[in-house]
């Protein structure tokens, strides 16, 4: 009788002294630590949780997910497409829930800004007495089917980015990108950010939205594809893709009248390398949003930050949010300054990394890899960490690098319980003044927390104690 | 210009070979590089492709191939070279058949490990997990291996005692061995795991609840000639009342059944009262099969079939357990005890590194009637933050030293044990600190004796004649079994009382 | 799991004969009485795409399968898929049927020079180069379209070139799909009643991707190069994942269906352009 049939195969887990006597090509010693970051209790649970039950619902949320081929369709005032901010006063801030009061200086500066733009108040000084007084209302983004990059500030008169799902006509928006410098999402709100919206308001958009319509719809999917192969990553770098983006409707804007309007966009879309990163958030947000509220399933829907909290939103869960503190960045600061000039990691942007974009995927970017520090080995071995703790490859986003392997996708909680690998996150980091605008990038991972909330919700939505 | 040089032709056919056509072209690219290689073709030998080498005066005249085979065509400036150059293509192409997809980085969990084992060279799956980490989370990586239909070795301790029932539990309905926990010696299918002495493949199937007592009893039948076909452990408390013997009962299950376990031996403490019952009417019955049984109960009083106990032989100790067996195969287990030297005067101290072999030397100085301090270094309360004893022998030699400032001790009794595992050379640091100890003594005009066993074999890493070389240099009394050993300090202490 | 809807479920019940074991498909023969010699079962892991007669796994289960084969000692005795089924939890059954769909004259021209040049920087000769039949392809082509496709083309073609699917009949197999995208069934099935009487020139593999081929079925990887085509995907990326298949095969096929498709503009502009 053997026992270990054909033969002898001995996963070690521990130390290599147990398994000395068994030939070493025989042994696959892991490389183990304690799962669920030493919480035995929420280990266990998980281990309850990684049942058939979970894989179907996984397997059903993925498929959802990977079946989006979000459409950029229109660019229209968000008050006419966003749900629930038409009537009153509301703005729609990045990440998790959070009160005016607790919220950091970039964000209560973006606040004061948009108040300002939509002509509520005449000074900083009112708007901020409106503020305080809760006489205008703050939600979050993704309450209303929106993402926004750091602030995350949307005003009801602000155009957004339509991203649609042609199969059920599901929709997801994004802000349009001002571009750097002195700008609304990371604080900024004097004169020249105003005047910046107000022609985003009354040019770019309507032009934007006019060629749109002249040309159809663009299909975000292929041309994030397409950038990928182009050296983006589809969150820092997003050159390919506004070029991409650029050069499909630069003839139709360019026909448009009053030419100095449309040498005028034509202009900003060429001055911001940033332009197609807000279509690729919508285009992650309406992906994800397919798998929202799928029962048992384990599967990420969303991260986010504020600049105070992260937040995590998990299939199986619906809306619930996770939450814990977060840390400033980690990265690489511009000359002049440092660590602690940093706010606290900020925005919607990492809805593209929940998709499997971004640090997912930076084994397609070797630029963006030295910005952060690194170089294209450390660029496919994160990419191919990020296999650990995903659902499978992403089928319309495959990776040159990789040998076109698809882009990592779909995390999965019980994954990173297991493996004990985060998600990395590619950013910008915001000074923590309102207002001074971007002064670094860098990597950061999610925080192991909310993956242990919600580890105990998903057991306790299942019964299972 | 160069004149023209001869060149051969050479060929070989490989029948319905069908493989990877980018390792094909990469082993014929690699092969026409070769130093005295003209040119190569690997094609498959359709009549298109004959007709493709004859153009380009490749086509071996006597080419005896289909289309479904594979033809390698060198043409070279000797023999030699295109012979040569056939035979490391024809190795290439076979060391790609056995190659697979690499991961490139380590497995962290089990369910990565499993597909690791896959993915790799040998391309085989796992099937077994030794697991050696912290007992909180032993039972979590022990849960997710046996639902992957994995048999398990658990090394770990501080299990709870809910958890191994729930895994053993599980594991009987998988199919499974869950080994442990605090399982720290097993041998499955001659595949030595934790610490194990290196014995021959043989007819006697091992169930073992006690580590050193199943290194003992494996290595003595090695000694007698007979071999071990598997040694299953079980863990410590299996044959408790709250365990109720579930894995002991499982091995038994495999082992009756198994063709080459031609006899059984069961080792371990005494059951409880509730398992013992029920266990010894499973052995009965096994032995009324036709398959003999020894259960070696350490402490137990010996019976013989005819007697109490139709069927089961009950051996006491290590050594009867292991002698019984041996005959039962056939073969018989010679021990010679050693002549009794001088009385000594004082009391004894063992000081031992394998649990079961301290249990084993308190029940025969027990029933001698010696008075003994019998200690156990491997337990906890010695071991405080350090290795094992077996893996780290210094602990011992302190304890080995201190002893020979005790005036009231005369005779010292050790084991040493060999095997995977254990420390690579445990008897040295044993026999510097024995004529240590032995020169503070006699600088006192005190005598101070130390007699030992080596548990080990031949084939063992460390060797055994080695090991007991080092310890009779420096003065040790050895002896063949821990049982003799123990015997003959009996002796001496009977001497010494008569005196 | 992905499986081809023409398998039948017999295929998980009866026992097969291993005939090849790579990296990226495994090939069984069917060993049941009444099967003909040639029933292939393909089973590919997800990375190659479902293949004519196959089923496609997750690359875990693929190479859990895999390694259970190379486990029969020796690989070549009968094994029984009964119970694989178990091992994939989502059943997909995949049509590979090739429907026809417009292709821009842009996008086809834009590939033919992408894999000309694709082709001229790796020109070679001799029995290792698939290089002479890829620069046939353009007149195969023709002589397909304009159904006088001679014996004389096909037995220099069937068969011809490295690999365990010779060169020549991925070429052809390119055609089939380059004719069946464009709808050109009349000269499929004169094409088809061309080449039988050549299959037996060729391997057991290739015979059954070019039956599968006169029927319109066609692996996902050549889904994906059509899908290429009709959508304005970037040519050299094109070919450089066609290169990604096999170690001439992918670029092999693309060669066929672009010569095809050219070909076919060239002569019925008309039609093509409906």
């Amino acid at each position: 009788m053997t026992i270990l049939e054909p033969v002898a195969r001995i996963i070690n887990v521990g130390l290599p002294l147990i398994v000395e006597g068994v030939p070493a090509a025989d042994v696959i010693q892991l490389d183990w630590r304690p799962p669920a970051f030493g919480e035995a209790d929420v280990a266990r649970l998980a281990l309850i949780l990684d049942d058939d039950v979970t894989a179907e619902a996984n397997a059903r949320a993925i498929t959802a997910v990977h079946s989006v081929r979000p459409q950029l369709t229109r660019v229209r005032p968000a008050k006419e497409v966003i749900p629930g901010i038409a009537d009153g006063r509301t703005l729609l801030h990045a990440g998790p829930p959070i009160e005016w009061e607790r919220m950091c200086g970039p964000m209560r500066g973006a606040l004061i800004g948009a108040t300002l733009f939509e002509g509520w108040a005449e000074t900083p000084d009112q708007a901020e007495a409106l503020l305080d007084r809760g006489e205008i209302t703050v939600d979050p983004c993704h309450h209303h089917g929106a993402v926004g990059p750091m602030a995350g500030v949307l005003a009801p008169s602000m155009p957004v980015f339509v991203a649609t799902d042609p199969s059920d006509g599901r929709l997801a928006f994004a802000s349009l990108n001002e571009g750097l410098g002195k700008v609304l999402r990371f604080g900024a709100f004097d004169d020249e950010v105003i005047t910046r919206l107000s022609w985003m308001r009354d040019v770019l958009g309507p032009i934007l939205d006019r060629a749109l319509e002249a040309f159809g719809p663009i299909d975000i999917t292929s041309l994030i594809g397409q950038a990928l192969s182009m050296g983006d990553e589809g969150h820092n770098r997003n050159v390919a893709a506004t070029s991409l983006l650029t050069r499909r409707l630069a003839p139709t804007i360019a026909a448009m009248e009053p030419s100095s309007d449309a040498i005028a966009v034509l202009e900003f879309l060429a001055g911001n390398d940033h332009f197609a990163l807000n279509v690729s958030m919508a285009s992650a947000k309406l992906s994800m949003d397919a798998a929202v509220g799928m029962e048992n399933s384990t599967l990420v829907t969303a991260m986010a930050r504020n600049g105070v909290e992260f937040g995590l939103r998990v299939a199986g869960s619906g809306a619930e949010w996770f939450t814990t503190t977060v840390g400033p960045a980690d990265g690489l600061f511009f000359p002049g300054y440092g660590p602690d000039d940093a706010n606290p990691d900020l925005g919607d942007s990492a809805i593209t990394e929940t998709l499997g974009l971004g640090g997912f995927a930076m084994a397609a970017s070797p630029a963006i890899t030295q910005f952060v520090g690194g170089n294209p080995d450390d660029a496919i071995a994160a990419t191919k960490s990020m296999r650990r703790i995903t659902l499978g490859p992403h089928p319309a986003f495959p990776l040159p690098p990789i040998n076109f392997a698809g882009t990592p996708s779909g995390i999965d909680v019980l994954k990173v319980l297991d493996t004990g690998v985060l998600p990395l996150i590619n950013t910008g980091i915001a000074h923590k003044l309102a207002g001074v605008g971007q002064i670094g990038a860098g990597i950061v991972t999610a925080p192991p927390e909310v993956f242990l909330q919600a580890a105990r919700s998903l057991a306790n939505r299942r019964g299972i104690s | 210009m160069n004149s023209p040089k001869t060149t051969v032709l050479s060929s070989r056919v490989l029948h319905h070979f069908y493989r990877d056509s980018v390792a094909l072209m990469a082993i014929a690219s690699a092969t026409e590089k070769r130093e005295g290689v003209i040119r190569v073709g690997a094609v498959m030998a359709t009549p298109a492709n004959r007709g493709i080498l004859a153009d380009s005066d490749m086509l071996p005249p006597d080419l005896n191939a289909e289309s479904d085979d594979l033809v390698f065509v060198v043409r070279a400036e000797s023999e030699d070279t295109a012979t040569e150059a056939l035979d490391a293509a024809e190795a290439g192409l076979t060391a790609v058949e056995t190659s697979g997809a690499i991961e490139d980085q380590r497995p962290g969990t089990v369910d990565e490990g499993i597909h690791a084992a896959l993915a790799g060279d040998r391309e085989s799956p796992a099937n077994l997990a030794a697991i050696s980490i912290a007992g909180t989370y032993a039972p979590i990586v022990a849960e997710r291996a046996i639902r992957n239909g994995l048999h398990i070795l658990c090394f770990s301790d501080n299990v709870a005692v809910e958890d191994e029932v729930r895994l053993k539990k599980l594991a009987v309905a998988g199919g499974v061995l869950f080994m442990g926990p605090d399982c720290g010696t097993a041998i499955i299918d001659g595949i030595p795991l934790g610490f194990a002495n290196v014995v021959k493949q043989g007819k006697v199937g091992m169930v073992a609840a006690s580590g050193t007592g199943a290194q003992e009893v494996s290595r003595l039948l090695d000694l007698a000639g007979v071999g071990v076909s598997q040694l299953i452990g079980v863990g410590g408390r299996d044959l408790s009342a709250d365990v109720g013997g579930i894995m002991t009962g499982f091995a038994l299950d495999l082992l009756e059944r198994d063709e080459g376990s031609e006899a059984i031996v069961v080792v371990s403490k005494p059951p409880s009262t509730d398992v013992a019952t029920a266990l010894i009417s499973r052995l009965e019955g096994i032995a009324s099969h036709g398959k003999p049984v020894v259960a070696c109960f350490l402490g137990m009083d010996d019976a013989d079939p005819d007697s109490v106990t139709p069927g089961v032989v009950v051996r006491g100790t290590l050594e009867g357990g292991a002698i019984a067996t041996a005959r039962l195969a056939g073969h018989e287990l010679a021990v010679t005890d050693l002549d009794p030297i001088e009385p000594v005067p004082g009391r004894v101290l063992g000081l031992f590194t394998g649990g079961t072999l301290a249990s084993e030397a308190k029940i025969i100085l027990k029933r001698a009637g010696v008075d003994c301090e019998i200690l156990d270094l491997g337990d906890d309360q010695y071991t405080a933050g350090r290795p094992h004893p077996m893996i780290d022998p210094e602990a011992r030699a302190d304890k080995i030293i201190e002893a020979g400032a005790d005036s009231s001790v005369g005779i010292i009794l050790l084991d040493v044990v060999l095997g995977h595992g254990a420390s690579r050379d445990p008897a040295t640091p044993v026999a510097e600190a024995v004529m240590v100890a032995r020169s503070e003594a006699e600088s006192v005009g005190r005598r101070l004796e130390f007699v030992a066993s080596v548990c080990g074999t031949a084939a063992d890493p460390q060797g055994i004649e080695r090991q007991r070389t080092i310890l009779r240099d420096a003065g040790v009394i050895l002896a063949a079994t821990n049982a003799s050993a123990v015997r003959f300090v009996a002796a001496q202490q009977a001497g010494t009382h008569a005196s | 799991m992905r499986v081809d809807t023409t398998l039948m479920l017999s295929a998980f019940t009866s026992p097969f004969h291993v005939v090849h074991v790579g990296q990226s498909a495994v090939v069984l023969r069917s060993a049941r009485k009444q099967a003909s010699g040639d029933e292939l079962l393909i089973i590919s892991p997800e990375r190659s795409g479902l293949m004519p007669g196959g089923v496609c796994l997750a690359h875990v289960d693929f190479h859990r399968v895999r390694a259970d084969i190379l486990s029969h000692n020796p690989p070549t005795g009968s094994v029984l898929l009964a119970g694989w089924s178990g091992q994939s939890a989502v059943w997909a059954l995949v049509n590979l049927n090739l429907a026809a769909r417009a292709i821009p004259a842009v996008s086809v021209l834009a590939h033919q020079r992408a894999v000309a040049a694709h082709t001229s920087s790796r020109a070679t000769a001799g029995p290792l180069s698939p290089e002479p039949i890829r620069l046939k392809a353009p007149s195969i082509a023709q002589s397909a379209l304009a159904a006088n496709l001679g014996d004389e083309m096909l037995s220099v073609t069937i068969g011809a070139g490295p690999g365990t699917t010779p060169s020549g009949d991925d070429v052809i197999v390119g055609i089939f799909a380059g004719l069946h995208v464009f709808g050109l069934l009349n000269e499929v099935s004169i094409l088809a009643r061309q080449i039988v009487p050549f299959l037996p020139r060729t391997t057991l593999a290739s015979r059954h991707y070019l039956k599968a081929a006169m029927q319109g079925r066609f692996g996902q990887h050549v889904h994906d190069l059509v899908d290429t085509l009709a959508g304005d995907g970037d040519p050299d990326l094109t070919v450089q994942r066609a290169s990604q298949w096999g170690a001439t095969s992918g670029v092999d096929l693309l060669v066929g269906l672009v010569s095809v498709l050219a070909a076919s503009m060239n002569t019925r502009s008309v039609e093509s352009a409906a």
